[in-house]
């Protein structure tokens, strides 16, 4: 369980204290963000000062409302870092310094440009954790 | 009214629970330098000596400060 500490005074100036007991994976609202979407403790979210994706904190509350939810984003991220890409910016791959090495299906389909570039005729589906990619197929 | 919402996943699903609490009530930040539970609305101090309102957001860092006055 996790513990979920708070403190209040009664109208007598009194101190209280109130502990709340929680599921493990439980997260805090950290607050609302620019699209007024809310954004708990452990969510993937793209920061305003960049296009990465992040896991939200409560130290990204005082700019909450300048970032966006990015669901799936960091799951995203961890494939593209499996399949050595070094950078990611926001899931656009026009943005990219080098086309991906995989083409995640939400693009919509593989680009011819993907395609030449990395020499793959016929792109393999595959599916890590609900998200779906094509990618070379020999890994 | 201050709220603090929760959220957790049972059989994959997703379950909301907010609590609602005094408008003075602040929740733990953690332990400052001392040791002392800082909750938010403390008033601590850094290493700079200087004196501010803690805030939610400086967990990460909160055992850098020590409490003044709760």
């Amino acid at each position: 369980m996790k513990t979920y500490e708070f403190r209040s005074r009664d109208k007598d100036g009194n101190v209280m204290f109130k502990t709340i007991e929680l599921p493990d994976d439980a997260a805090l609202m950290i607050g609302r963000d620019k699209h007024d979407k809310e954004i708990y403790e452990g969510d993937g979210i793209f920061t305003p000062d960049n296009f990465y994706a992040e896991t939200a904190t409560v130290g990204i509350k005082p700019f909450i409302e300048r970032c966006s939810l990015a669901q799936d984003a960091l799951e995203r991220q961890k494939i593209l870092k499996q399949f050595g890409h070094k950078e990611y910016f926001a899931g656009d791959p026009t943005k990219e310094n080098m086309p991906p090495p995989v083409w995640f299906k939400y693009w919509g389909e593989p680009s011819d440009e993907w395609r030449k570039f990395h020499g793959i005729k016929k792109p393999v589906l595959l599916r890590f954790g609900g998200i779906e990619f094509y990618c070379k197929g020999d890994v | 009214m201050k709220i603090y919402k929760f959220r957790w996943y049972e059989n994959g699903k997703p379950v909301y629970k907010s609590f609602a609490f005094p408008n003075n009530t602040g929740m733990l930040i953690g332990r400052g330098s001392d040791g002392k539970k800082i909750f938010e609305g403390d008033k601590i101090q850094g290493a700079d000596g200087k004196i501010g309102s803690a805030k939610l957001e400086a967990q990460s860092f909160i055992d850098c400060f020590k409490l003044v006055t709760q």
